[in-house]
C-alpha cells in the first residue's frame, strides 16, 4: 500500500516541505530509501526499523521503498526519522492516522528504543509549516515548548512511538501557545543594570546615544576602565524586545540548536561576546552546510567585540557586508542562504599593546608599535562605527562612590522616547533608526540653517576632519536631538557629535 | 691634489676618526704631510687602509664630486666655512656633509633635545621653546628624531625660524621616516648635517657620536624631557665636556620622563622656566614684556573669552584632562562643554591629545 507523510527540511533559516512517500509491495523483503539523501538520512533506515521493532510493531516481510521528494534537493539532518516511521506503519496498515497525513507535519529523530529525540530548527520549521497552511505539527516532546511559540498552529509533543496510536485518536493535547506571557514575565528582569556603573559619564552618555539611534560604538581605553562592564549593560537600555523580534532571533537560536525545553524563547535582546580567536565563519556564519554565526545570534541585540585589534583580520573584514546590509548572504551550490544580522556593534580596545598610550610616563610602546596595533582595525570597518569614545582611567574615589547611579530603566525610558520620534519621522520610508539613514536621508532629515552650516565648516577646519565624518556627525547629532526631544538639531548637538569622532581622528590619523 | 682632497681622503678612510686625525694633525700639521708619511704612529691596519685609499684617490674623489649633483655639499676642517663652534670641541668631525646651509656663525644657537617618546607636557614645551626661541632669532639645533627633537624643530620652522638637524646616518636618508616632511623643510629653512658618508644607515652606535655635534653646535642646550637612562643624557655629558651651558626643564617628582631633567638640576644644571633665562645666558636682550610660559599664554586673547570658557581653560594644563573630569568639575553637559572646547580649540588655546583628553596650548 502507498502512504505519504509530510516532513520538513531545514535550509539555512528556511523550512522546506518534504514529502515522505512509502510503498510496500510484494517481492523480496527489503527496504530501500531514495531521494538524494545525506549519510545521516540514509542511516534512518536502520534506526527506524530497530525503533519500530523495539516499540512492539512488527513490519510484515515486504519490499518497501521510501522516497523523500522533491528528489532533487539534498536532504540532511535527522529530523525525518519520525515521518519515515509513520509512513512505514501507514503503508503496513499497522496504524490509522486519520486526516493527519494531510493536515500535519511530522519531525523528530528516533532512538533505537523508539523514543523521540529533540532536533534543532523546530521553531523555524513549525513557522514554515504554518505558512504552508498546515494545522498540526508533531514534534519530539523535548521540542514541544519551542514549537508551541508559533501562534495559529497546534503543536503536539511525542515522547516515543507508542504514543502514535493515541495521536491518531486525538488523545494527545496540543501545548498552549504562551509566547506573549513568557515575554511579559521576562520584561525588565535583567541580570545587570547601569546602576552598578560608577562614574564614566561620557561612556554612559555614548551608550545611551548609541542605543537610541542603533549606532555602532567603539570604546578605546586603558585596561580596567569599565569598557566591558558598560557594553554588557547596553541591552538593558535598548527598548524591550518585541514579539516579532523575539521570534526572529529565537529562530536563529533554534537553527543552531541552542534553545532548550526550559528556555524555548529568547526573551531578552541578545548580547554576544565572541572571543577574539573566533574564525570568520563562526563570526558571520558559514560552513559546507551554512549555519548562522555570532552576528546572527546577536540579531536585534548587541554584538560585542572585546579587544578588537586582536581579532583575525579576515573575521573583521567579513563583518563589513552584514553591517551594511543588516543580513548575511552565503552562496553555496545548493542555493544561497540568508541569515538576519540586525545588530548594534559595540567594540572595545586598548590604544596600544600595553594599554596606556598616550600616557608616555606609563606607555613604552614606540610610535611604530602603536600605529601598527591600531592599523589592525581597518578604515572601512571604522567607517561603519558612528561613535568612538576614549575611556578615562577610573579613579579610586569613583570605584567606591556610594552615590546612587541612574538605573537602566530610566535610561531606557529616554531611549524609547527617542525611538518613537524616529519611528514617526521615518514612517513609510523603511528606515527604522537614525543610524540607517543614507546620504540623501541625512540632507532631508537633518537640515542645517546657514549658521549651523557655517559651524560645521568651522569644526571641519579646526579638527581637520575627513569628508566621511560629515554624515556620521549629522546622524549622531540627530539622535542627540531626538533624545532631548528637539525638533531641530542645535549647535550643542553638533559639537557633541563631533566630539565622538575625536578619538578616531586622533588615533587613526 | 689640493689640501681639501687630502682632508677628504683622510675623512673617508676607515679607522681615521676625529680623535686619530686630531692627534696626527698635531704631529704633522697638515693633511698632505700625513698622507705622504709612510710610517705614521698608527696601527698597520689603519696605515694599510690609508695606502689603499691613496691608490684609489681618483675614484674616491670622483664619487665625492658626484655627491654635489645630488645636492649634498661638504666641508672639512681646512675650509674657512667649517663651523667655528665645532673647532672648539675636543673631537671635531673631519668632514661634515650637509644639505641646505650650515648654521650661521653670527646668529646664536640653542640645542633642544629630549625623549623620543615624550609626554604631552614634553611636546607642548618642546614646541613652545622651539617657537619662542626661533622668534627671538635663535637657530634651533636638534637631532630630527621623533618626540622632543622633531616637535621643537617643526615649531621653530613653523614660526619662520631657522633650524638644523644633525643626523645619525647619511644626509641623504630621512630617518625616522615619519619626519620626512621635517627633513624636507629643514633643507629650505636651515639644513641637515652629518659626519657620516652619504648612504650610511642609521646604526645605533652612530647616535652618541652625532650627539657631540648637536651639543657642539649649540651655544646653550635645553633638555626638555629625559628618562634616567637615555641618549639625551649622553648629549648633556658631551655638552658639559665641551663647556656648554645646560638648562633642564623641571618636572614633577615621580614622572619617569622627568627623572633625567630633575637629576640634572640636582647636579647643577640651570632651571628652564622660560625663554628669558635662555636669552640672558646668551647675553641677549630679553623681551621686557616677559616671556615666562604662563604670561605668554595669558597675554593671548583670554580677555575676549566668556566666563564659561575661562572656567574650562582654567581647569586645563599640560597634563591631559578627560572630558569626564571637565564635566564633573564644571557641572556642564556634554553638549555645552563640547561647544566651549571647540571654540577654545579654534582659538588655538586648547587642543585634544588623543580624542577625549585635552591640554592647554602654551
Amino acid at each position: 500500500m502507498y502512504s505519504k507523510i509530510n516532513a520538513m527540511a531545514l535550509f539555512g533559516m528556511e523550512g522546506v516541505l518534504i514529502r515522505v512517500e512509502c510503498d510496500a509491495s510484494s517481492g523480496l523483503p527489503e527496504m530501500s530509501m531514495v531521494g538524494f539523501l545525506g549519510a545521516e538520512v540514509k542511516e534512518a533506515k536502520d534506526r527506524v526499523r530497530t525503533a519500530l521493532k523495539n516499540t512492539g510493531f512488527t513490519l510484515p516481510p515486504r519490499h518497501v521503498t521510501v522516497n523523500l521528494s522533491p528528489a532533487d534537493i539534498r536532504k540532511e539532518g535527522t529530523s525525518f526519522d519520525l515521518a519515515v516511521a509513520s509512513a512505514l506503519l501507514l503503508s503496513a496498515e499497522l496504524i490509522d492516522l486519520g486526516r493527519l497525513p494531510e493536515e500535519a507535519v511530522f519531525m523528530g529523530e528516533l532512538g533505537l528504543d523508539g523514543s523521540l529525540i529533540p532536533v534543532s530548527g523546530i521553531l523555524t520549521m513549525v513557522s514554515a509549516a504554518k505558512a504552508a497552511g498546515f494545522r498540526v505539527c508533531v514534534v519530539p516532546a523535548g521540542n514541544a515548548a519551542e514549537g508551541s511559540l508559533v501562534e495559529g498552529i497546534d503543536v503536539i509533543g511525542l515522547k516515543d512511538l507508542t504514543e502514535l496510536p493515541l495521536l491518531a485518536q486525538g488523545k494527545l493535547p496540543a501545548l498552549p501557545c504562551r509566547v506573549r506571557e513568557r515575554l511579559q514575565e521576562a520584561a525588565g528582569n535583567d541580570e545587570v543594570d547601569f546602576a552598578e556603573v560608577n562614574g564614566q559619564a561620557v561612556m554612559r552618555r555614548a551608550a545611551e546615544i548609541a542605543a537610541a539611534g542603533m549606532h555602532n560604538l567603539l570604546f578605546v581605553g586603558t585596561p580596567g576602565s569599565g569598557k566591558t562592564m558598560i557594553a554588557r549593560r547596553i541591552p538593558t537600555i535598548l527598548p524591550s524586545i518585541s514579539l516579532e523580534e523575539a521570534l526572529e532571533v529565537s529562530k536563529v537560536y533554534s537553527v543552531c540548536g541552542l534553545l532548550s525545553e526550559e528556555h524555548p524563547l529568547i526573551l531578552r535582546r541578545p548580547f554576544r561576546s565572541p572571543h577574539h580567536t573566533v574564525s570568520p565563519y563562526a563570526l558571520v556564519g558559514g560552513g559546507s552546510k551554512p549555519k548562522p554565526g555570532e552576528i546572527s545570534l546577536a540579531d536585534h541585540g548587541v554584538l560585542f567585540l572585546d579587544e578588537l585589534p586582536e581579532f583575525q583580520k579576515a573575521a573583521l573584514e567579513a563583518l563589513r557586508q552584514p553591517l551594511e546590509d543588516r543580513e548575511v548572504h552565503i552562496a553555496r551550490v545548493q542555493g544561497s542562504y540568508r541569515f538576519p544580522a540586525d545588530v548594534m556593534l559595540v567594540a572595545a580596545m586598548n590604544p596600544c599593546r600595553c594599554g596606556y598610550y598616550p600616557d608616555r610616563n606609563r606607555c613604552h610602546c614606540s610610535d611604530a608599535e602603536v600605529s601598527s596595533y591600531l592599523r589592525r582595525v581597518s578604515r572601512p570597518l571604522l567607517d561603519r562605527i558612528d561613535l568612538c569614545v576614549e575611556a578615562p582611567t577610573l579613579l579610586y574615589k569613583d570605584l567606591v562612590r556610594k552615590k546612587e547611579n541612574e538605573p537602566s530603566s530610566a535610561i531606557r525610558a529616554r531611549v524609547e522616547q527617542a525611538r518613537e520620534r524616529q519611528t514617526k519621522r521615518f514612517a513609510g520610508t523603511g528606515i527604522r533608526f537614525n543610524s540607517r539613514m543614507g546620504g540623501r536621508d541625512v540632507r532631508l532629515y537633518c537640515p542645517l540653517d546657514a549658521e549651523k552650516e557655517k559651524y560645521m565648516k568651522r569644526i571641519f577646519e579646526t579638527k581637520g576632519l575627513s569628508a566621511r565624518a560629515y554624515h556620521r556627525i549629522l546622524k549622531v547629532a540627530r539622535t542627540i536631538a531626538d533624545l532631548a526631544g528637539r525638533e531641530n538639531i542645535s549647535l550643542e548637538d553638533i559639537a557633541e557629535a563631533a566630539g565622538y569622532r575625536g578619538p578616531e581622528e586622533k588615533f587613526w590619523r | 691634489m689640493e689640501q681639501r682632497d687630502y682632508w677628504y681622503l683622510l675623512g673617508v678612510t676607515e679607522g681615521f676618526g676625529a680623535v686619530t686625525v686630531k692627534r696626527l694633525m698635531s704631529l704633522y700639521g697638515s693633511p698632505d704631510v700625513i698622507c705622504a708619511t709612510e710610517t705614521l704612529p698608527i696601527s698597520s691596519r689603519q696605515q694599510e687602509a690609508l695606502r689603499k685609499n691613496l691608490r684609489e684617490a681618483e675614484r674616491l674623489l670622483g664619487e665625492r664630486d658626484a655627491l654635489e649633483k645630488k645636492g649634498i655639499r661638504w666641508c672639512c676642517q681646512g675650509d674657512p666655512h667649517y663651523p667655528e663652534r665645532l673647532r672648539m670641541i675636543p673631537d671635531p668631525p673631519v668632514l661634515l656633509y650637509y644639505r641646505g646651509e650650515l648654521p650661521s656663525e653670527e646668529k646664536r644657537t640653542a640645542g633642544i633635545i629630549g625623549a623620543r617618546r615624550c609626554s604631552s607636557y614634553g611636546r607642548s614645551m618642546a614646541e613652545y621653546f622651539g617657537r619662542e626661541l626661533a622668534k627671538a632669532g635663535l637657530q634651533v639645533i636638534s637631532g630630527m628624531a621623533m618626540g622632543v627633537d622633531g616637535y621643537a624643530q617643526s615649531a621653530a620652522l613653523a614660526a619662520g625660524g631657522r633650524s638644523f638637524g644633525i643626523l645619525g646616518c647619511g644626509v641623504d636618508i630621512a630617518y625616522p621616516m615619519v619626519n620626512r616632511p621635517l627633513y624636507e623643510r629643514l633643507q629650505e629653512q636651515g639644513g641637515v648635517l652629518s659626519e657620516f658618508t652619504p648612504g650610511t644607515p642609521p646604526l645605533p652606535q652612530h647616535f652618541p657620536l652625532r650627539n657631540r655635534i648637536i651639543s657642539g653646535l649649540s651655544d646653550v642646550l635645553l633638555v626638555i624631557e629625559a628618562r634616567k637612562v637615555s641618549g639625551t643624557l649622553i648629549t648633556v655629558d658631551q655638552a658639559l665636556e665641551q663647556g656648554k651651558d645646560v638648562l633642564a626643564l623641571p618636572g614633577r617628582v615621580g614622572d619617569p620622563l622627568s627623572e633625567g631633567c630633575n637629576h640634572l638640576i640636582r647636579q647643577g644644571a640651570g632651571i628652564l622656566t622660560g625663554t628669558d633665562e635662555v636669552l640672558q645666558l646668551l647675553g641677549m636682550q630679553a623681551d621686557p614684556d616677559g616671556t615666562s610660559v604662563l604670561k605668554g599664554a595669558e597675554a593671548s586673547p583670554a580677555d575676549r573669552l566668556s566666563e564659561q570658557e575661562k572656567k574650562v581653560l582654567g581647569l586645563l594644563s599640560h597634563d591631559p584632562v578627560h572630558l569626564e573630569e571637565l564635566m564633573k568639575r564644571t557641572g556642564l553637559g556634554l553638549g555645552t562643554l563640547s561647544l566651549i572646547l571647540l571654540s577654545l580649540e579654534e582659538g588655538g588655546l586648547v587642543k585634544p591629545v588623543s580624542g577625549n583628553q585635552y591640554i592647554r596650548v602654551f
